[in-house]
Order: structure tokens, then sequence, then C-alpha cells
């Protein structure tokens, strides 16, 4: 590779880190299922205060790729809440690991067997590969996780979502239920960002709102209102806090601050000052982990040759030159 | 019991457990692991902690990260799930395990994921089948006693005991514990020479072992002093000292050895006297000119030396070690007070009757019925380090004594000064706090268990606690010595129930 190469590359960086520390305007910004205005001002940002008391659940679900047959996956998913209070974990569901092998032909009619189950009718987009199909299944079963904490919630409670509420271009109509639900019982429904990947025109959003937030509100919660329509907000949960997280609010709620505030309460466990522990808690109750993953691989592996088939036969589907190679 | 842990796995040599982070566990404590589908008990003893967390090393770095922020900041904070997140795994060497009410040397390891729990007294039971008549504490767990009482089996004597500690690790104490259990019985003789003066009277706010509500008749003690209480004025003849007794106690060059055996050869039992009368021309003429008079210089100065001092006389009927070794023979503990003599009285004094007892003992041997009936008997020596090297006759003890129910007892607290041969021919230590590495070291290497992963524990030993090694013992026995005045003070208590009792029987 040649300098340029290099050049080239630190360009476009250079452009975005530049953006990132100077711009202030107005801009376009693309979500998986079209677009808003985000104003980008100083003037907007607030601070808010932390509740010293809430209650609420944390839901999130986990995926794994456990074989691939190339034409063919098999996958094991897992998802659950936790309920809590600002003192701990006071409830909890974790759904067993499901293991389901899901083929390219028929793929649109598994996610759709799963989607009407809960929505009762066929949903109107289809992920396009296997990959997808598996992360919209996955997301689909969080949704339903979600459902059965609203209803075990009293008024005032709060659910959060693991991801974006406006993450699935799949599951839109399943959201907007539960999301309709949640306002009906009184429940405030958030979905929290551990990454985000809001973008627009060379412009790190999550990078430039944390700059300027804790250069204006040093050592002090704070909020930035993306997209007051949608209720996309950016915030720090914890005065000490590093980090800044995208969150979503249920679109129908009225009031930002009092629900950012209750999430601050859950927001000053020491391991994750600045994120609601209940989601670092269910996080790590529903990962599927790569040894988890060995673990099933091994066990199909291992009922090859107690149902009349041989070794070869599964080295066969499952081989792959690039392990050859090395 | 109530459960403490869970054991995680690793093999034959090493147990890993998981236990909450709330609760405390010590190193040097027994457990057992349940072993429900096989109905065994296998015990493991804690040898190491470490931390654990159900994250990465990473995430314990961030999170004291975090803290440190906040410390610095005067903000509060807390941890939730702390149970969940934080636990602590303990490290243990598997003892062995009890199967059919059988315990068994550790060829197996408990199931995964086993209940761990403390050991409880009925789990101890065959230790207390153990033979231990004389008992000098209670098991030890970590830093709880159980109330199982350990010692060993007196018959273990003759095979030598070493009591190995630094300073105010409470040596004497347990040594004073060891000669009052066995007061108790009368069936050991036992010989301590006492060169701090610390055994009769105390000291330092303690009792003595004329304390003992038996010592009337268990305990004689020899002094050159007078004693608060009754004792016998410590004498020796001139006429019993040979060469090979102060050969052990002063240096001799090649030719001054030569000339001491031919003046001992020359005046026999007289030599020691003789020595020390005659001028030096007179010894040189008296062999031939054969011997240079510079040479009989040096032997005389020694010998004047000796004569000199106020425990040895000429007088070859006033000695006492006769009536030693026949105190010894009833199974008495006999108590020489050698404090304030000279290094070299004192080392006398030991010789002549570990020499004494170890000949009288072989000639007994050889009328098998006289000799059954002798009781095994322990010679104690205080710092043993000075006369266990080379030759000389606490070494040929050490080799040859157990054949003839001689023990040697060692007290030191440099064990790593006495030779390791000499160190393996003792089948029973009581090992107490050791700071030296190189101590623990020869320790670990002549025990008569494996005492390589309790380093650790012998490090972390305190005042009073020790652990008892001996062959048969299922494994090194953790242990908290009797403080010696509880001790007594039971004895009396006993003494005075024992009392009532047949006051009103009669």
């Amino acid at each position: 590779m040649d300098e340029n190469t290099f050049g080239r590359a630190f360009d476009y960086i250079r452009e975005v880190i530049e953006r990132s520390r100077n711009f202030e305007g107005e801009l376009e910004i693309e979500l998986p299922d079209g677009s808003f205005g985000a104003s980008f001002n100083e003037r907007m940002f607030k601070k808010f205060d932390g509740c010293e008391r809430a209650r609420g659940a944390a839901i999130d679900g986990s995926s794994f790729k456990i074989l691939s047959g190339h034409s063919f996956i098999v996958s094991g998913r897992r998802a659950g809440y936790v309920i809590a209070d600002e003192k701990g974990i006071t409830a909890k569901k974790i759904g067993d690991v499901e293991i389901d092998a899901i083929e390219k032909r028929e793929m649109k009619d598994i996610f759709a067997g799963k989607y009407e189950e809960v929505m009762n009718r066929p949903p109107k987009k289809f992920p396009d590969s296997m990959d997808e199909t598996i992360d919209a299944i996955r997301g689909l079963e969080e949704q339903v996780m979600a459902r059965d904490a609203i209803d075990k919630l009293d008024e005032g409670d709060i659910v959060m979502m693991d991801g974006s509420l406006e993450g699935s271009e799949f599951l839109p109509d399943v959201i907007k239920k539960n999301c309709n639900r949640a306002m009906d019982m009184g429940v405030h429904l958030v979905g929290i960002c551990k990454r985000s990947d809001l973008y627009t025109s060379k412009l790190p959003v999550l990078s430039w709102v944390k700059n300027r937030g804790d250069r204006i509100f040093s050592r002090q919660r704070w909020y930035y209102p993306l997209s007051k329509d949608k209720k996309i907000y950016i915030a720090k949960l914890h005065p000490f806090s590093k980090f800044s997280f995208r969150v979503d609010i249920n679109p129908m709620e009225k009031e930002a601050e009092e629900i950012l505030g209750k999430i601050a309460a859950f927001s000053n466990d020491v391991p994750y000052i600045g994120y609601p522990y209940p989601l670092a808690e269910i996080h790590r109750n529903v990962v599927i982990t790569s040894e988890d993953g060995l673990y099933y691989r091994k066990a199909l592996r291992e009922m090859t040759p107690m149902n009349g088939f041989t070794m070869d036969d599964w080295d066969d589907i499952f081989f792959d030159y690039h392990e050859y190679l090395g | 019991m109530k459960m403490l842990g869970r054991v995680i796995g690793r093999n034959a040599t090493e147990i890993v457990f998981r236990y909450p982070y709330s609760k405390d566990v010590k190193i040097g404590e027994i457990l057992v692991a349940e072993d429900e589908e096989k109905n065994a008990l296998f015990f493991l003893r804690v040898v190491d902690l470490q931390y654990g967390q159900e994250a990465s090393e990473r995430w314990g770095l961030r999170t004291a990260g975090e803290m440190m922020m906040l410390d610095e900041m005067n903000q509060p904070y807390n941890m939730r799930e702390k149970e969940h997140r934080l636990f602590k795994i303990g490290v243990c060497s598997p003892l062995g395990y009890i199967r059919d009410g059988k315990f068994r040397r550790p060829k197996a390891i408990p199931p995964h994921f086993s209940k761990v729990r403390r050991a409880s007294r009925d789990d101890y039971g065959f230790l207390i089948k153990n033979a231990v008549d004389i008992g000098v504490g209670r098991l030890r767990s970590g830093e709880t006693e159980v109330e199982v009482e350990v010692g060993l089996d007196g018959s273990l004597i003759s095979h030598h005991i070493g009591i190995f500690a630094t300073t105010g690790m409470g040596k004497s104490n347990l040594m004073r514990v060891f000669a009052a259990s066995a007061m108790r019985h009368g069936k050991y003789g036992i010989l301590i020479v006492d060169p701090h003066g610390e055994y009769y009277e105390g000291g330092s706010g303690t009792k003595g072992l004329k304390h003992h509500p038996m010592a009337e008749n268990a305990l004689v003690v020899y002094s050159p002093h007078r004693l608060s209480g009754p004792h016998n004025t410590l004498k020796i003849s001139a006429y019993e000292i040979t060469v090979n007794d102060i050969k052990d106690i002063f240096p001799f060059t090649d030719a001054q050895r030569d000339a001491l055996y031919a003046i001992s050869s020359r005046f026999g039992r007289e030599w020691l006297v003789r020595l020390c009368d005659m001028e030096s021309e007179e010894l040189v003429e008296v062999f031939g000119r054969k011997i240079q008079d510079i040479t009989f210089n040096v032997l005389k100065r020694r010998a004047e030396r000796i004569m000199g001092s106020d425990i040895i006389h000429k007088d070859e009927s006033v000695a006492v070690t006769d009536s030693v070794l026949n105190h010894l023979n009833e199974g008495k503990v006999v108590l020489v007070d050698t404090s304030g003599l000279y290094e070299y009285e004192e080392l006398l004094v030991g010789v002549i009757l570990a020499r004494k007892i170890l000949s009288r003992n072989k000639n007994a041997y050889r009328d098998r019925e006289r000799f059954g009936r002798l009781p095994p008997l322990l010679i104690t020596m205080e710092e043993a380090q000075r006369v266990l090297k080379g030759e000389g006759i606490f070494s040929q003890i050490a080799r040859e004594g157990r054949k003839f129910k001689v023990g040697l007892c060692a007290i030191t607290q440099q064990p790593k000064l006495i030779g390791e041969e000499l160190l393996s021919q003792f089948n029973t230590f009581f090992i107490l706090g050791l700071a030296d590495e190189g101590d623990r070291n020869i320790i670990k290497s002549s025990a008569k268990q494996d005492l390589s992963k309790v380093e650790k524990e012998i490090q972390m030993l305190e005042a009073g606690e020790a652990l008892i090694t001996y062959p048969g013992a299922p494994f090194a026995i953790p242990a908290r010595i009797y403080w010696y005045d509880d001790y007594i003070e039971n004895l009396e208590g006993e003494k005075r129930a024992g009392a009532e009792t047949d006051d009103g029987f009669y």
C-alpha cells in the first residue's frame, strides 16, 4: 500500500473530526425506517435531576450463530427481563435458549410464523438474509418479553429496552403496539442504545453531543433533544459518567425529563456509572457467549453418530475451505 | 451444617471451590465436600484464597478506577448485585475422604459442583478414634477450635519429636502442656533439661510444672539452686564423665583427642580428676614423652574448668544420675533446672544423662522381659541445633534410640541448622510459627506428611497454633495448643470433682 491510500482514508477521518468539533446547524439524520431533521445547537442542552427512587424492567436478548451450513444456519437465541428498583433486582424472567435451523428458502415463512404468533397478522416487511432474520426474530422475542414486563409493572414504572425503539425496520408495528400498551398502563417505555449508529453527512452525532454537553454541563446530568417528535434524546445519566447514551422515549409520552430522571435512578451502580444497571444485569443473564456456542455445536455434532450418521457426513456439510487455509 | 460453596474443579492435588462474596473462609480451615451419590465426605484444607468476579479482569480494573474517581470527588456510590457479580475462590489441598466409615488417602476427587461446608465435630470421628494419650490441644480449623483433642500416642515418643518455632510462638507452653499431659498417666519417662528456668516456676505471670495438681507424685526436680518447692540438688560426679561426653562440648584437635583417650585408657574412671590434679610435666613423663606438654596444658585447662563447676564433685558417691534414671523408669517427669549454669555445664548435664539413659536401656534390651517393662523415655533438649550436628550422643540417640525406647525431643527455632539426615529420624513434628523460609523448607522435606501445600498456613500460624505431623496421622493436623494455665486449672477441676465424688460415695 502506498502513502496515498492512507492519506485518502485519513482525509475523510480528518473531515469527520473537524465537523464533530465545529458544526452548528440543521441536518437530516438517517434511520432504518426513514429520516428526521435535527438541529445541532448548543442552546438546546438541558440539565436534569435524577430521581431518588424508581422501579422498572430491563429487557434484552442475545443470539449466536452456532453453525453455518452455507445454505442454512443453526442459531441460538435467548431473551429475558429483570425487574428492579433503585436498590436491586427484585424479579427476573430469563427464557430458555431457543435453537433453530433456518434455511434461506424458508426464512421468510419462519419469520412470518413467529410474527403472526405475536401480532395475529403477517409482517409488512421481511428480512433479506438469514442473519437479519435471526436478529428480527430475537427482536420480536424481546418485544414479547417487554409486553410481559409492562403487564407486571405499575403506573409510573419504566421499561428499558436494550437498543433503539426505532431500531428494527421489520418490527415497527410490534413496537408501536407495545408503546400503546405501555401508555395505557401508565408505564414509560424507553430504548437505551449502548452503541449508536446515528450518523449524517460526516457528522458523528453522539460524539458531537457528548463533547458539547460535557463542556457546557461539566459534572452534571444533561440531555439533548435530537428529535422532539420522535422523542430521541442523548443523555448523560450520571454527573461523573464518561459516557452518554441515546435514549428513545415512547413517542406518545409528553414529558421527557421525569423519565430521564427515573433512568438516572438506576444509573449510579459503580461498575456501570451512567448506565442503568438493570440493563447490565439482564445482558449478563441472557448473553450467549462463544463458549456457550461451542458447547451447543459440540452437542449437535455428538448427535450425528448417535443417529446413525458418520462424522464424515457432518464434515461434508460444514466444511469450509477457509478453515483449511488457516 | 450450612453450605458454604460449591466445588468448581481442578485435580487430585488441588480442589477449588466458589463461595459467596460476603462469607469468610480462613487459610488452614478444614472443609468437607459432600459426595451425595456415593455417600462419601471429602476433607479439604484451605491453602489459598482468591478473588472471583463474573466478569472480565478488565471489568474489575474499570470498576476500581470508577471507585477511585468517585472517592476523589467525594461522591457517594454503591455496587448492586454484589452477591451475583462478586465471589471468592478457595483453593484447597485434598486431605482424604471417608467412605464406609473409613478414612482413605485422596485418591479420588469429589463430584462436580459438590456442596462444600465446614466440617462438624461428628465429621472428625476418624480422628477421635485415633489413640491420643498425650493430648496437647484441640483440633483447629482456620482460627476456630473444634471439640476434638489432638496430640499423640505416647508410643511415638521414642520415635523422636521435633518442636519448631520462632521465639514467642509457644514452644515452652507446648512443652509444659506435653509434660503435664504425660504426668497424668505416669506411663512415660520424660527428662526436661531447662536452661531458662521457665518450666518449674513458670514465668511472666504463667504457671509452671510445680503447679500441676499431680506434681507431688509425678514430677521430680533437680536444680543447682534453691527452688520454692521440693527439689533435689543437681550434682554430678567427675567419675561419671567420659571422654566422649566432653568431646561433644568442647572442640579438640586430633592430637588432643588422642591424648584424652590415652589418659582415659590409663586412668579409667579417674581420668578427669587425675588430668586436673597432675602437673603437665608429670603427665608428659607418665605417657613416655609421647604427648607434648602443650597438649596437656590445653586439656588441663578444660578439665579444670569442668572440675571448677559447682555441680561437679570429686566425691564418687555424690551423683544424681542413677536417681534421675530410676525416676524416669518409674514414668515420671524429671525436670533438670540448668538455669544460671554456663552453657558447657548445661550441655554436660544433658550429655551425661542422655548417654547414661541410652546405655542403661541398651543393657536392658538384652533382657527382653526387663526391657518390656521399661516405659518409653523422652529426652528434651532446648536449642537442640547445638547438639544435633555431626556425631555425639544426641545424634546417636536420634539414629538408634527408638530401638531402645529412648526418644529425643528437639526444641529449636532453627531447624535448618540440624542436619537433614538427623532431622529425617524425627517422626513427629510440632510446627508452630516459623518465619524463616529456610527453616520451613527443611521441615517440609523431612516431615512424614506432605507439607508442600501448607507453606502459607505455616507462615501464618499465630502464637499457640500448630501443625502436628506423625506417621499414621491422616494429614498434618492443625491444632490450637492448650494454654498451660488453663490446662492445669482443668486438671485441678477434674481432681476436685473426683474427690467430691469419692466423699459422697463413702
